[in-house]
């Protein structure tokens, strides 16, 4: 149910990029300011669902004081765990007096907004995207659910590759790769010089449907598509299977045997990258790898993964939050306009990125802000301008949930099933789990 | 009626050697009070109260809960709204009709008849090996077993996993040290339905071993001595022994942990559910990880309690079917 980058993992990124606030404490006090302000709401208090390990104090609190300075009410902030998150939302959504606003996971929203836990805010969106800000697809995508929106974006995480810089450069290789040729022929060198057999040239789960959904997409392949209020598992089209054998392909040639039934926690490949038995691997940051091999911090290189397509990147899985409203919130106006303060160019530019390193919700922000970005950190930012989101149904949390997604890529890569036979049975699987009425 | 058949249980096997031993054999509540049944005093009932009264809240309402949730089409949306419609039987006819239940409840029985098997074999292996040994490996063996038992199935399953895994797992090491079957450190058990099975069934197994061993050696301690010297007197080697003083007498411990072994094992859930997640292909999931997928991936409760009263309902079958069959061999007898 939870789509996101992990929370452990969203706290290193935040320490590995230097930024001086630690994550977000465990405390559930109330930290906003009070000044109170202009306005008929001083005295009056939001309260704020966040997530544990997303979002720095320090972020949260540029959130608030924005917030303040707009409105003269204050912000309860609650920090959640994401431990069974999804039946704590639930729960609370279906209280009398819920939480007014709540940072819900990207693919969670349509779950959520489908059940009619949820307020309907597009008739907001002209003001919140003021300035002509252009949302990012993967993250506004999944919080729009039949032509309606139920959260604003918050920020986002993605993935792009990582490599060892060392081994790179003992295989002959200085310069990342741009184009996908060039970088099949770079892993080959790689590989060619490293024969252990515990060694990947380029380490990839075959449990890992974020990653290799990016070939899937990169082919034009879609995972389901929506016409006439019926979605239909598209795994099956000639495009999607071009994407799967590519990925089949390459992990077959790349990655090591015993990756092909894995997720990428157990082994771990950030320890595996670590410890030298992964030229490369493709992940959210570089910060959990820092955890277990602090010495790597000169050795490691990032850029985004070439496209099939010179010229281009592989589109992304964007990870991320947004933040959405109870729909039995008795504070409806504020909660907006605390959505606006979350959104605003400026907090996005200083807090989100300036504090936490994170993608910020809009292109505009990112085109902004991303020269001022660590190297390492650069590579990320242009990923995630070309993302992809998971079908914006309330069936998707489905999917992921019964792991069917993770299994059917894991059956390519072991060849338990062949690209057409996988994507049959998940198409079919797709087609009932996507259109089952919500209830 | 069955309440009272299981009060005769612990009772029932000195009977059926004819010999009535001192009643030492379990401290089970007093014989069956069938000349004291015509006078009704309320001092049992007011002293029953608090334990009805608490299972009532902790077991009966969320059973009966269950059962109501079973019949509506309850799904996040009632969840959140509160507002639930019945659907009748809509949740049932969808189960068995579903193309799943039938390898599902194969896999289960299965698995759990192979778990039970080994669990008690295992058990009564170190019962009797604890009986058979000095006074400090014996405690050797209660403190190594209560440790086992005393930790939580979610960590235990995580070291599991940790042991069996490619690259780092001590298994894979340990195959690939015996020099027996070649490089084993990059090999993934999970990725294959049997193997992945086997590691979960040396898991489980291992969890519940210390349950039927301290509860068979407790068992083991309360048989008379003069037995087995009577029956070596006669010339009955070890094994005879067992098999015709140990076994007898042991018979309604033994039949205890194996009711609760096969309730248990019916229902694994952590240990499948972290490992596998029921995979590959559907090769692990038992009628747990079924009702699971259904309730909490697919949002659909009702379908979800639908299957779990399913599974009661056979369990309580099965093992009413089974208690039945052993205490009526036990009386005959």
């Amino acid at each position: 149910m939870r789509i996101r980058i992990p929370a452990g993992l969203a706290a290193g990124i935040v320490l590995a990029l230097g930024a001086t606030a630690c994550s977000s404490s465990t405390s559930s006090g109330p930290t906003g300011t009070s000044t109170p302000a202009s306005g008929g709401n001083a005295g009056k208090t939001l309260t704020v669902w966040y997530m544990d390990g997303d979002l720095s104090d320090a972020a949260v609190k540029a959130i608030n004081d924005k917030f303040t300075a707009l409105t003269g009410a204050q912000v309860k902030v609650q920090i959640q765990q994401w431990d069974g998150i999804n039946t704590k939302v639930a729960t609370a959504l279906a209280q009398d007096n819920p939480p007014d606003v709540l940072e819900i996971g990207n693919t969670d929203v349509p779950l959520f907004a489908a059940s009619g836990g949820l307020s309907d805010i597009t008739s907001a969106l002209p003001d919140l995207q003021a300035g002509g800000q252009h949302w990012l697809p993967g993250l506004e995508g999944p919080a729009t659910v039949g032509g309606k929106s139920f959260g604003a974006p918050l920020f986002a995480g993605n993935r792009a590759v990582i490599y060892n810089k060392k081994i790179w450069a003992a295989a002959g290789i200085t310069a990342p790769p741009t184009t996908f040729a060039q970088l099949t022929a770079d892993l080959d060198a790689v590989k060619a010089k490293n024969t252990a057999p515990d060694f990947s040239a380029f380490y990839f789960p075959g449990k890992y449907w974020h990653g290799a959904l990016q070939f899937v997409w990169d082919a034009g392949g879609q995972l389901a598509a929506q016409s006439g209020g019926k979605w239909t598992g598209t795994l099956e089209s000639a495009e999607a299977q071009k994407g799967l054998t590519a990925w089949k392909d390459f992990v077959g040639k790349y990655s090591s045997a015993a990756s092909r039934d894995v997720e990428t926690t157990a082994p771990d490949f950030n320890t595996l990258f670590a410890q030298g038995k992964a030229g490369a691997i493709l992940n959210s940051s570089i910060n959990s790898i820092l955890k277990v091999g602090p010495s790597l911090k000169d050795q490691i290189g990032t850029f985004p993964f070439p496209s099939a397509t010179d010229g281009r990147t592989q589109p992304v899985f964007l990870g991320g939050s947004d933040l959405a409203i109870a729909a039995k919130s008795k504070n409806q106006s504020l909660a907006l306009a605390y959505l606006k303060a979350a959104t605003d160019p400026a907090v996005q530019a200083s807090a989100i990125v300036g504090i936490d390193h994170w993608i910020p919700a809009s292109t505009e922000v990112i085109d902004q802000t991303i020269g001022s970005l660590p190297a390492t950190s650069q590579a990320f930012f242009t990923a995630a301008k070309t993302s992809v989101p998971t079908p914006a149904v309330a069936g998707w949390a489905t999917v992921e949930s019964d792991k069917s997604i993770d299994d059917f890529f894991a059956d390519i890569a072991t060849g338990r099933k062949s690209p057409a036979e996988a994507a049959k049975s998940l198409d079919a699987h797709l087609d009932q789990a996507l259109n089952a009425p919500v209830s | 009626m069955r309440n009272r058949s299981l009060n005769a249980i612990p009772t029932s096997a000195p009977g059926r050697r004819g010999t009535a031993p001192p009643r030492r054999v379990a401290p089970g509540p007093p014989g069956p009070p069938a000349a004291r049944r015509p006078r009704r005093t309320p001092q049992p009932y007011i002293l029953l109260a608090p334990a009805l009264v608490l299972l009532a809240v902790v077991v009966g309402y969320p059973l009966v809960r269950l059962g109501v949730i079973s019949t509506q089409g309850f799904g996040l949306r009632t969840l959140i709204t509160g507002r639930t419609s019945s659907v009748g039987a809509a949740n049932y006819t969808a189960i068995l009709h579903d193309a799943q239940l039938a390898p599902i409840l194969l896999r289960t029985v299965v698995f759990a008849a192979t778990l039970v098997a080994g669990t008690v074999a295992v058990g009564l292996g170190a019962a009797l090996m604890m009986v058979a040994v000095g006074r400090r490996l014996r405690s050797a063996m209660m403190l190594a077993l209560l440790g086992a038992w005393a930790m939580p199935t979610v960590a235990s399953t995580l070291v599991w996993q940790w042991l069996f895994q490619p690259t780092y797992g001590v298994v894979n090491w340990l195959l690939t040290q015996l020099r027996v079957f070649g490089d084993y450190r990059q090999h993934d058990f999970l990725a294959h339905p049997v193997s992945g099975f086997v590691v979960v069934w040396l898991l489980v197994v291992w969890i519940s071993v210390p349950f039927v061993a301290l509860t068979l050696y407790a068992g083991l301690t309360q048989i008379p001595g003069e037995y087995h010297e009577a029956a070596a007197i006669d010339g009955a080697g070890y094994w005879r022994r067992v098999r015709t003083v140990t076994l007898p007498f042991l018979r309604p411990v033994l039949m205890l942990v194996t009711v609760m072994s096969v309730i248990w094992d019916f229902n694994v859930f952590n240990q499948i559910w972290i490992l596998t997640k029921g995979g590959p292909d559907g090769g692990t999931t038992t009628i747990a990880i079924w009702s699971f997928t259904k309730a909490f991936a697919s949002q659909s409760y009702g379908q979800g309690a639908a299957i779990a009263v399913f599974s009661v309902v056979l369990l309580a079958v099965l093992a009413g079917w089974w208690v039945r069959r052993l205490v009526v061999a036990g009386e005959e007898a």
